[in-house]
């Protein structure tokens, strides 16, 4: 191979990797009524419907196919992306009642959290707060939630002398970790009320998951949270504030 | 002959490296919302009064200075209505009441202004006062700054109508006709004990001139409500 070839490759290559690696719009093209998703232009392809059944095809992609790593999961391929997903939080939670800053108290609220996708690998759900400690005002807060082994707990439980926040999810898709015996979590496949609790920092914990789709419809996973300052424990009066981030990957 | 070969095999590999990268899309693999969490915790700060000096009350300096009051709290800056003694309470002799007070929807420290209204005598206001929930907050009524040594501040005397038995029936906050009236009508009474004719202003055993004369300089002064 000459150096010309050569150099044509290699250009031609590197190419190829920025126009593949480019982030994709939400559209590839546009008129002035319509906007098209995304396209493929090859030899073969089309929709085909019978009574039961809905068929779309394209033919002629080169590398399509499903490829997982480690650290990602690439679905290459015209018919791959056809799939969506949603996610609905709600806008804020009130936890109540107030806690009395003085003789301590316990506040506790909870988030619908609604998923649902068409991916068929399903999706896994994840949480997790903006800062740490989550609940805070100026420089005063509620302390991560501290659980006493590597599961959470069964019961919330925190010292006298401690002011802490923490959750609890709930609903059919939570993973093992949250599940329960009803004596201890991540074992068991119970999903008591108000058990299982654990901290939300700002790393991300998955919390519910699929290997199915399950409809635009979606699951809740309801998640409970709790704050409590203990009786010897002297809390800054004020509206304290944590920000939740809830993340739905597709699987 | 050989470099045209060569030039048709490199745009066969160009186009096949293009079709391999144009069926290499993706789209977002996740969707992500964000919702806040809140909380409210409440201690309510505590304060006592240390001092008060009534104005014009005969006898050296904070010996005479026992008077009944309550005290209001608002917002600084909109004066909204925030809490008030529900009671009168009653300094002593020296015009300090070093009871513990809390007020009904004051329930976190912050800056507020904080009203004291006398037996006798016209509302008087501090202004930006920082109440701490840890710590026991005094105001000195004699000071216009509510700093720590007794001042000289006075609340002005002569507000005296209406009852004077609970906090709604402490006088109109302006010293006029009406408190004039209700002096003149007590002129020359006796108040052995000092304190318990209202319109005996200087808390000497008579009701004379000198109340008199104390709330004729004051006419038509309003308090700070």
């Amino acid at each position: 191979m000459n150096k010309l070839l050569l150099v044509t490759i290699s250009v031609s290559a590197l190419l190829a990797v920025i126009v593949s690696s480019w982030p994709a719009f939400a559209y590839v093209m546009q008129s002035s009524n319509y906007r098209l998703q995304q396209d493929s232009v090859n030899f073969g392809g089309a929709r085909g419907e019978s009574a039961s059944y809905v068929l779309e095809d394209t033919a002629g992609e080169v590398g399509t196919g499903r490829g997982e790593s480690d650290s990602y999961i690439l679905n290459a391929g015209y018919q791959q992306a056809d799939w969506v997903m949603s996610i609905s939080v709600p806008v804020s939670v009130g936890m109540t009642p107030v806690i009395p800053g003085i003789t301590g108290g316990t506040a506790t609220g909870s988030a619908a959290v609604v998923v649902g996708t068409t991916n068929q690998g399903g999706y896994t759900l994840y949480i997790n707060a903006s800062g740490t400690p989550a609940m805070r005002k100026d420089s005063n807060s509620f302390a991560n939630y501290t659980v006493s082994s590597t599961d959470p707990d069964f019961d919330w439980v925190i010292l006298n002398s401690d002011s802490e926040f923490g959750f609890s999810p709930e609903g059919p898709d939570i993973i093992q970790k949250y599940m329960d015996d009803g004596d201890a979590c991540n074992t068991g496949s119970s999903d008591a009320s108000d058990k299982c609790w654990d901290s939300v920092d700002d790393s991300v914990k998955s919390i519910s998951q699929t290997s199915y789709g399950n409809g635009l419809i979606g699951t809740t996973t309801t998640i409970k949270f709790r704050a409590e300052s203990g009786t010897e424990n002297m809390q800054s009066s004020g509206a304290y504030q944590a920000v939740i981030t809830m993340t739905a990957v597709a699987n | 002959m050989r470099r045209g070969k060569i030039k048709i095999e490199a745009i066969i590999i160009i186009a096949a490296l293009f079709l391999i990268s144009g069926s290499l899309s993706y789209i977002a693999l996740a969707s992500t919302a964000n919702f806040t969490v809140g909380l409210r915790v409440v201690w309510p700060p505590a304060v006592m009064v240390q001092w008060i000096a009534p104005e014009g009350r005969v006898g050296p300096h904070g010996t005479n200075w026992d008077d009944y009051f309550f005290l209001t709290v608002k917002t600084p800056d909109s004066e909204t209505f925030l809490g008030a003694m529900p009671y009168l309470a009653t300094t002593t002799n020296a015009g300090t009441y070093l009871v513990t007070t809390t007020f009904n929807n004051v329930d976190e420290e912050g800056v507020y202004d904080v009203y004291l209204k006398g037996w006798q005598h016209l509302t008087r206001k501090l202004d930006n006062v920082f109440l701490d929930e840890y710590s026991l907050n005094i105001l000195n009524y004699t000071q216009e700054d509510n700093s720590s040594p007794t001042g000289t501040v006075v609340l002005l005397a002569g507000d005296i109508n209406d009852l004077g038995t609970t906090t709604s029936t402490l006088g109109d906050d302006v010293i006029n006709s009406v408190d004039l009236s209700l002096l003149l009508s007590r002129i020359d009474d006796d108040d052995p004990t000092t304190n318990l004719v209202r319109e005996n202003l200087n808390q000497d055993i008579v009701v004379n001139s000198v109340d008199l004369s104390l709330l004729l300089k004051n006419l038509d002064a309003e308090g700070d409500n």
